[in-house]
């Protein structure tokens, strides 16, 4: 079923609606889900929670991209699991991830008030991801909006890992000058 | 933490950017297609006859002129007919369909005034009459399986698709309701087939497979269904189908636009309304789409619950010619 079709559904409230939603996007939310959690469990909860919060927001959100709006539910739900889960310690792969997103940050260090917030440097990164080349942006994001492991990226790609890895470096640095050029602080 | 914001300002990245990114699912089920209306050879030979009477009662197929009766609004009225008196006296033309042995698209109406394309068609195919008694192997069973509480029709968090437990659950508020009303569960319970009553199925999704493997099974291949149900308690009927897909394209591969799909007597009708840019105001189009062979797996445990598992085919590629004729 297409997205409208399906929108129309939450539109009536008919219970049908998720059925039409797991059927169309379910393994879909569960994969990024997963990539962030690497827990079966805490995957399932979480995709489980999407489709509630969809159900109570839609309407009167009314997504133009339903598979992102739901993408983006999930991962913040992910997210925010992943920090009550680990407070303290913290799942490996999380750890690389981040680990790998502090080289982007600018060495230039501000009070509390002077930092950026989440969704102003949202709308810097569209800027610097309509500049950098189609295949880095599709890596760069393939790795860290999905959180999808370099092997992964690599095989879906069809190109060798040292390759990805190599334009995530290249990328990441890209990032961290375009922010220091933009005066972010964080 | 500061990283962590950058990882959270990725939720604010732009649609299109994240359609291009490098990452599917590994699993991913096919999308449903409830609106496809296919037919075997069997079926095909008897629709035909019918057709061929309306056809020469009326002088032409029924789909442009189907279109016409069911739109309300007068202006599209209006533009139907014009395209029904454009496509009168077509030749049908028939394409051939590599997926299965046989198979055939015949477009019976094409309508393109520079603007609109509009095509009427069927599909026949000698695709393989269903069967009953297919085994699923347990890859099979793990991606019918591989999310809780979704089963053949519904898709539900609780995973308990029982009459019993749907009727403890009711509740309505606001005009949304939870579970069913015992008005609701005794439909239920009462329309169920005599089969299902016999071997009480309580679970909604096997209560409604059995109710339209009876409608799409032959009287034998139900019965056999049946048999291997309360032998083995569990039965699997394997369906094929032969689907259009939702992507009509030129040659050079110009995407024409998103179509609308109506399903007519006899066949289909495909509408794009208008078409992209860059296949306006031409004297033909050489159109290219895709038939995809659809094998369905309808499973149902006697004591469990009931899935239906989809598998596509690479899909065969069909071209042909429209020329403008308005």
């Amino acid at each position: 079923m297409e997205d409208q079709a399906i929108l129309a559904l939450y539109r009536e409230r008919s219970e049908t609606a998720l059925a039409e939603t797991s059927r169309r996007y379910g393994a879909y939310l569960l994969a990024i889900a997963s990539n962030l959690l690497h827990s079966r469990e805490d995957a399932e909860e979480v995709v489980g929670d999407t489709y509630w919060r969809a159900w109570n927001s839609i309407p009167p959100a009314a997504p133009r991209s339903l598979k992102h709006y739901l993408s983006r539910i999930t991962r913040n739900l992910a997210l925010d699991r992943l920090d009550y889960r680990s407070a303290g310690k913290r799942d490996v792969e999380a750890t690389v991830l981040l680990s790998e997103l502090e080289e982007c940050i600018p060495d230039r260090r501000g009070s509390a008030e002077e930092c950026w917030e989440a969704k102003e440097l949202g709308i810097l990164l569209n800027r610097f991801l309509e500049q950098i080349p189609r295949e880095d942006r599709a890596l760069f994001l393939a790795r860290y909006y999905y959180a999808a492991t370099v092997r992964q990226i690599a095989a879906l790609q069809g190109i060798p890992e040292r390759r990805v890895k190599y334009r995530l470096t290249v990328t990441r640095d890209k990032l961290k000058t375009y922010l220091e050029k933009e005066g972010v602080i964080l | 933490m500061k990283e962590k914001t950058l990882l959270e300002a990725f939720q604010y990245v732009d649609d299109c950017y994240l359609d291009e990114a490098a990452f599917t699912p590994a699993r991913q089920k096919p999308a449903r297609r409830r609106y496809r209306r296919l037919l075997t050879l069997a079926a095909a030979a008897v629709l035909l006859l019918a057709l061929g009477a309306a056809a020469s009662a009326s002088g032409r197929l029924p789909f442009f002129g189907t279109l016409k009766k069911l739109s309300a609004d007068p202006a599209e009225q209006a533009y139907y007919e014009k395209a029904e008196e454009a496509a009168a006296g077509q030749q049908a033309e028939v394409l051939s369909v590599q997926g299965f042995d046989l198979s055939a698209l015949t477009v019976y109406e094409q309508y393109y005034d520079g603007e609109n394309l509009l095509l009427g068609f069927r599909l026949d195919g000698a695709v393989p009459t269903p069967a009953v008694g297919y085994e699923p192997s347990t890859e099979q069973l793990e991606r019918m399986r591989s999310i809780p509480g979704s089963y053949a029709f519904t898709y539900s968090e609780d995973p308990d698709d029982s009459l019993d437990h749907q009727l403890a659950r009711f509740s309505r508020e606001d005009d949304v309701q939870y579970g069913i009303s015992q008005e609701e569960y005794d439909q239920w319970m009462e329309g169920r087939s005599e089969n299902a009553k016999e071997a009480d199925l309580r679970n909604e999704n096997n209560i409604m497979m059995d109710l339209r493997l009876k409608e799409r099974l032959s009287p034998e291949a139900y019965d056999s269904f049946w048999k291997l149900l309360r032998e083995k308690g569990h039965a699997c009927a394997v369906f094929h189908s032969l689907v259009p897909g939702d992507h009509v394209r030129l040659l050079d591969g110009t995407e024409l636009g998103a179509p609308g799909w109506t399903d007519v007597e006899g066949g289909s009708c495909l509408e794009i309304r208008p078409v992209a840019e860059t296949a306006r105001d031409r004297d033909s189009l050489d159109l290219c789409f895709t038939v995809y062979g659809y094998t369905e797996y309808w499973y149902m445990e006697l004591e469990g619950h009931a899935y239906i598992l989809y598998d596509r085919d690479e899909g065969t590629e069909l071209t042909f010619t429209v020329d403008r004729n308005a």
